[in-house]
This record gives C-alpha cells, structure tokens and sequence, in this order.
C-alpha cells in the first residue's frame, strides 16, 4: 500500500513538471489573443534606451516612439505615402493663402491619467509650445483661439500652415494644462523627469517601467482612437544590447518585431532571421542615406573638373556593399534615394571610370609636377584633400566609407588626408563642418529628415533663410550657387505638396548639374516581424511596421 | 670535466616566437602579399590560393592586415614598456636609495596607481589624448609602470643592506653612480624579465583598445582587424577567417613574451 502511495506521488511531482515545461515552453509566445480580434499585448524589441519618460522629450525610445503618436497625441501624421492625415486633429483645412488652419478635435478624448482633454488643454498647448517651448514650427502663429466645441484656429502671419502639420507632425501634440503649467516658462522643459510627463493623450497610457531591465509597459485607452478603434490592448517594449539580441529574441519568439527610429536592422545581420517562415525581414528602401559634400568654398572643390573627377573615381559598387550589403544599390545623381518625395528616376547612375577621372584631371591641369606621386594644383600648390567623416558616437561605417574613397583618389594621385581629432571630438568636428573646413564631409541624412520637408538638401546650403543668420541657422553646407540657395529655402517653407514637388524636382536638376555632393548609396531598411500570431503589419517604407496604422490595424490570428 | 648548461626551454620557445614577429615587423613589406589600404569589390572571401587569410569588408587582404598589424602592435608593445620600464626602475631605485619621505610619496603614488583599473584609465587617458599611436603608447605607459616599480624596490632595499653599497656610501660616492652604477646592474635580470612581461600586457592593452575603437584612423594592427570583424558582426555571421587570426597572433606574441619573461626570471 505504501509503495502505491509512493507510485501515486511520484506520477503526481511528473505530471505536475511536465504541465509546468509547458507552460515554460508557450511563455515566449503572444497569448490570450481571440483569432481575429484584439491583440493582447504586442510586444516591440529596440535598442534605443528605455529611460526617458516625458512627452516632450525626444529621448529614449519613449520619446523615439511617440514620433508615431503613441502616448503623445499628436496633431497629425505623414502616412506611408508622404500625405497628410487626422489624428488628433481629426479634420483640418488650410485657408488659400496658407495662413490660417482651422480644425477638429476629439470632445471624448482622455489624459493618461483619466481626466478629460479639453479645448482649454488645446490652447494651453500652442502658448505652451509658443511660449515656453519657442517652437520653430510656430515662429509666425499669431493667434490661437476655439471656434466652437472642438474645434479651433490657429493663425499665422507667413502661410506657414502646412509647413507646421507637415514638420511638426512627428514631435508636436496636445499637452495636459493641469500637468503641464508647473512647467510655463522653464526652458528646461524637456528634461523634466516627474511621473505626469509621461502623461499624454496618445491612444496609449504609460502603466509600469523598469529602467534597469530596459522594459516599459502600455495600456490602451480605448476613448483615444484617433485612427480608429484600437486593435492592440497592450505594449510592451523591451530594450536590448544590441540588434543581434534583438534578431535573437525575435526568433526565440520574446517579441513580436523591431522598432528604433532611423536605425533599421544592419544587412549584414538580416540573413539570420530571413530564413525563419515565421519571420517577415520587413524590407523596403530606405530615404536615410549616407552622403558626401564637397567643401565648394576652398581651392580643390569649387573647380567643376575636381567634383567630376572624384565622383568618376569611386568604386560606387564597394561603396553600395560597405553601407548596404548585398541589398545595396549605387545611386543616381540627384542625390535622393527612391522614397522621397518628388524623387525623379531618370538620372544616371553613378559608375566608376578611373581612366575619365584622370584624363579630366590632366586636361584641368591637376598634375604631379614634382614626382612624388601625387597630383598638384595647376599652379604647381600642393594637393591634399581632407575627408572628414561626420562625427557621431559609432563612426565605423563612416570611417569605412573613407577609407575607400581615400584609396580610391590615391589610385587616381590624388593625396588625402584625415583630421584625427575631427572624428574624436564632437565639437572640432561641428566647428570646422560649420566653417566650411573639409573638402569632402561624409555625412547622414535621417529617414525622418530624408521624408521630411528638409531632405538631404538642407545640408549643402550655404546661405542662411532670408531673415535669419549663418551663425544660427547650423549651415553645414558650401554651396553659394543663388538658385540652389533660394531652391532650398523655398522648397523648406512650400505651402502645398505641388509647390514642394515643383522646388524638389529643379533642386535635383541644380545638384546633377553641378555635382554639389553625392549619395553614396541606396540601402534597403529591415524592420523584421512575427508573422505566425499576429496579422495586419503595415510595412511604412524606411520606418517600419511600428507606424501611426499599427495601432488600429493588427488584428490576432 | 665542465658542467652542460640545462637548456631553458620555455625562454627558447618564447624567444623563437618573439624573434617571428620581430622578423615580420621589420620586413613587413617584403612579407604582405598586398597593401593592407587597398580596397576591392571581393568582400568576404574564403581563404584561397590568392588570399590566404580570406578578405575583409572592403575586400582588403587579411594575411596583409595581419602583418602590418604586426609592426603596429610590436612598437606599441615594446616601447610603451620601454617607457613604463624605465619610469618604473627609476621611481624603484629613488625610492629604496632615499628612503624616508621620498619612499613614502612613491609608495603611496604606487599604491594609488594599483588601485585604479589599469585598463579603465588607459581608456581615459586615449580618449583625452589626440588619438595616435603615441597617444596610445603614453598611456599604456602612465599606468603600467606599478608592477615593476613595486617588486624592484623590494629588491633594492635588500639590496641596500649589502657591504658593497654602504662603502660607496661611506666614501661619498655620488647618489646617481651609486644608484645607476652599482644599484642597477644588480637588478637587470628582473628588469629585464619584467620589461617582457610588460610588452605582453601593452600589447594585450593596445588590442583592447584598437578593439574598443580607440585606435588611429586606419590603422592596421591586431585590435583594429578584430574590431572590424565585430563591428560587421564576424562572429555571428561565421567569418572566422577574419576574427581567428588576430586572436591567435596576439596570443602567441603574448605568450612568447610571457614565457621569456616569466622562466627568464624563474631561473636567475
């Protein structure tokens, strides 16, 4: 009797383990979810940090998160197609003259910490933004007043509407005033670390975080449904060392995708989860890229002859491989990379002709007179060009960028040179770009500036906006040229889609024409996702399936 | 009948290894198959017949690299413990000859010095010095000095009871004849062992560093290689012929200086 009891027990502790490894085992994956209803929790690998937790902040990936209007309710966002859409502004028009928005709101909206948002709280954010937070965006808005029970006007003294629902779009929205007017006149705003900053009215609330283990936890607030009605009940984002501990987690099922702003998955990395059915790589073209310019101001490089020399000498297919992989692809004249808006197709691709470049450098005159194997200025001047990659707190790829183009101009007898202190100090860096001393910046333009209404443009204009000086208006760029200048700045302050289309198409006529710099390469952005629990990803080229849509759109399988 | 000398073996072993890499740092021109610079479309080779050691990112040769990092690593290496060598037995031989207050400060700066993490303040001292191999080299050198400092002292101070040393006191010998002279000499084996093993710990800070990213703008030395073969994550991707050799060489050129260092002492 006592060994049947013994017997009894024994096949208890075993059944008792084996429920317990399987329950193990199905922790990693998204459960609780109803076959095409509401995603229980949906949870998002990064490697951006988790420990900022304010919404006015850009900081951490809270900050990098609520550029898609996630806690912070913002006015509007960009869709995948570059166009204007409600979200907190739940209509909106601009008036003829561009100087006047009047739009919607959401009566029924909530604050994260449940109190209602209300048409004060509208008015108390453009002042707040206005005043205290002197927002580029809303230099010239002159008056800010309801108009009636949600609904509002803002007016500004230049056509400045659209520009202010396009580029404020990603980093601007509603703010609580009984949180928020503690804060009315400190500049230091931004770096207000009380737990009500992370109180906004996106359609998510802030419920837990734990900065050590990288981990923060959101709730959906069903009343703020801007897009629509909300699909996923809960976020979790998890912060890992790096984007192979990411792609790893992904595997292993402990996420469900990848999200970090303007840093999609590095090629060289994708192949180890492209061959997982239950892994999309999340593929599209990238707007971001890294590009050069040409320091126009100094001897080398306000010749013509020069720029076409040293863009005929690269070996544009290495330089595709080093940024992009095998996914990399040489780019065409026009600077722009295929996403942006008003990119034109039609210009050559670049190519390397070591034999042109030479023969354009003799015929200029840029030939080695005194023998030492390297080419001088026509008047016989040494020749020394300083390549300065921008500085940044991981350079490897930029450093790698130069050291093939540096052995590229010395096959071609061309001397160059690196400042070794530009790229250990952050601050002689952004002193010698900002005076124009380099021959060739390597540089990178954002995905978030590449679609933004800047583009890659902005860097290679040398005159400040009319009205405003160099010395603040942070002008990396050499580029005297009126028309490339005016191009820019007329492009940057467009009041309609058409008039940007019309100003960004001549502007890459202008760079083609006088080769004012270069991208170095299209690259391919890899926001990789689970595919086996989850359905309805909408892959935002250059930005991923974390988008304004995803909010409103997955739905579980 | 004359008694034959038994034959140090790992100071042999360790000598012959040193003496490669002293071999292929001097003539590293004649050795690489290819300049180290030059770039090319061929990414990420296999080892073959026309690259022995496989390609890197920039389809630079890797055999190449690593020979050229040779040089690089052996003057790192070799002066910094020169230097570090130096200050160390002269900071040693102050101290045990003065004694007093002067043992004192030295003592205590020794002790400071140990107590920070070498490593953690070679780091500091890189990214405030314009970056360089000199930069590197100085640094490696302030704060690797302690060891040899502490054990020569230790032995100076017996040394400074022997009769030899307090006649040359007696008849007013000159402090620096007596000290370098006398003092000196009677030390040189443990200077000298300690003086290799200090190259093998350089050379183990200048990869750390080179792989932390803290060396020169390209660069080629073993460090450098291997925090390229990181940075285009090498390991996970299975470009073992890009990771293995750098890790193998400073090995070895470690371990030949340690063995030299080491049994060289063990056996005086």
């Amino acid at each position: 009797m006592k060994k049947s009891y013994s017997k009894i027990l024994c096949m208890l502790i075993a059944a008792l383990l084996v429920v317990s490894f399987a329950a193990c085992g199905s922790s990693g994956g998204n459960s609780g979810s109803k076959s095409g209803g509401h995603v229980a929790e949906l949870r998002i690998g990064t490697t951006t940090a988790n420990d900022t937790f304010n919404i006015l902040s850009q900081g951490g990936i809270f900050g990098r998160i609520n550029y898609i209007g996630f806690v912070h309710g913002n006015w509007v966002y960009i869709d995948e197609n570059r166009q204007v859409q409600p979200y907190f502004m739940t209509s909106f028009n601009i008036s003829d003259d561009g100087k006047v928005l009047d739009f919607t709101f959401p009566t029924t909206a909530l604050w994260g910490d449940g109190e209602p948002v209300t048409g004060n709280d509208v008015m108390f954010t453009f002042d707040f933004l206005k005043n205290t937070a002197k927002s580029n965006y809303l230099i010239h808005l002159e008056k800010w007043e309801l108009t009636g029970e949600g609904s509002a006007r803002l007016t500004f003294s230049e056509p400045d509407a659209y520009q202010f629902l396009l580029r404020g779009a990603m980093t601007v929205g509603c703010i609580p005033e009984h949180i928020w007017k503690e804060m009315v006149g400190n500049p230091d705003y931004g770096s207000w670390t009380d737990e009500r900053a992370a109180i906004g009215c996106g359609p998510y609330k802030l419920v837990s975080k734990d900065v050590d283990a990288g981990v923060s936890v959101y709730e959906a607030i069903p009343q703020n449904n801007y897009a629509g009605e909300i699909t996923v009940d809960k976020v979790t984002i998890k912060t890992y060392a790096d984007q192979t501990a990411v792609l790893m987690a992904l595997q292993n099922n402990e996420i469900d995708c990848y999200y970090a702003y303007s840093s999609p998955i590095d090629a060289t990395l994708i192949d180890m989860v492209a061959s997982d059915p239950n892994i999309d790589i999340g593929e599209s073209y990238y707007a971001g890229q890294n590009q050069i310019t040409f320091g126009m101001t100094r001897p080398a490089f306000s010749d013509y002859n020069m720029r076409n020399a040293v863009l005929k000498c690269f070996d544009w297919d290495l330089l595709a491989n080093v940024q992009g992989g095998k996914y990399g692809e040489v780019p065409t004249s026009n600077l722009l990379a295929p996403p942006c808006l008003g990119f034109v197709n039609t210009y050559p691709k670049f190519k390397q002709d070591t034999a042109e470049a030479e023969k354009i450098l003799n015929e200029a005159g840029y030939v080695d007179k005194d023998g030492d194997g390297f080419r001088e200025f026509p008047d016989g001047s040494p020749l020394d060009i300083l390549v300065v990659p921008q500085y940044s707190k991981d350079m490897n790829l930029r450093n790698r960028i130069a050291e093939v183009m540096m052995d590229n101009l010395k096959a071609i007898g061309i001397k160059t040179h690196i400042d070794p202190e530009m790229i250990a100090n952050s601050e002689i860096w952004e002193s010698n770009i900002l005076d124009g001393n380099y021959d060739i910046a390597i540089g990178y333009t954002t995905s978030g500036m590449a679609l933004g209404t800047s583009t890659a443009f902005r860097y290679y204009v040398y005159e400040p906006q009319p009205g405003t000086s160099r010395e603040s208006s942070w002008l990396w760029g050499t580029c005297q040229d009126p028309e490339f200048n005016s191009e820019v700045w007329n492009m940057i302050a467009s009041s309609s889609e058409e008039e940007f289309v019309s100003h960004i198409k001549r502007l890459q006529e202008i760079f083609s024409e006088q080769l004012i710099g270069a991208s170095l390469g299209w690259t391919k952005s890899f926001f990789p996702y689970r595919t086996d629990a989850i359905q309805g990803w909408d892959n935002f080229p250059s930005w991923g399936v974390i988008n304004n849509k995803t909010w409103t759109t997955l739905k579980a399988k | 009948m004359r008694k034959k000398k038994k034959k140090n073996l790992p100071v042999i072993v360790g000598s012959v290894i040193i003496g490669i890499f002293i071999v292929i740092a001097i003539f590293c021109e004649q050795l690489a198959p290819y300049d180290p610079a030059i770039t090319s479309i061929n990414v990420y080779q296999r080892p073959d017949s026309a690259h022995l050691l496989g390609t890197n990112d920039l389809g630079q040769d890797i055999f190449s690299e690593l020979i050229y990092g040779t040089r690089v690593s052996m003057l790192i290496g070799v002066f910094a413990a020169v230097i570090a060598t130096l200050v160390g037995t002269t900071f040693a031989l102050l101290s045990a000859y003065y004694g007093g207050i002067v043992d004192r400060l030295i003592t205590s700066l020794t002790s400071l010095a140990m107590a920070v993490p070498g490593l953690a303040l070679t780091t500091l001292l890189v990214c405030y010095l314009n970056p360089g191999k000199l930069s590197l080299i100085v640094a490696i050198s302030i704060t690797s000095w302690t060891g040899t400092a502490r054990i020569l002292r230790s032995r100076l101070l017996t040394l400074m009871e022997e009769p030899f040393i307090k006649i040359e006191k007696a008849i007013g010998q000159k402090d620096s004849v007596i000290m370098f002279k006398h003092l000196a000499p009677n030390i040189k084996d443990i200077i000298l062992s300690r003086g290799a093993m200090s190259v093998s710990g350089a050379m183990m800070t200048e990869a750390s560093l080179s792989f932390l990213g803290l060396g020169e703008f390209g660069e080629k030395s073993w460090g450098s290689i291997l925090h390229y073969a990181f940075f285009r994550n090498g390991v996970i991707r299975g470009l073992y012929w890009w990771y293995l050799p750098p890790i193998i060489c400073t090995s070895l050129a470690v371990l030949g200086f340690m063995l030299v260092g080491y049994y060289g002492q063990q056996n005086k």
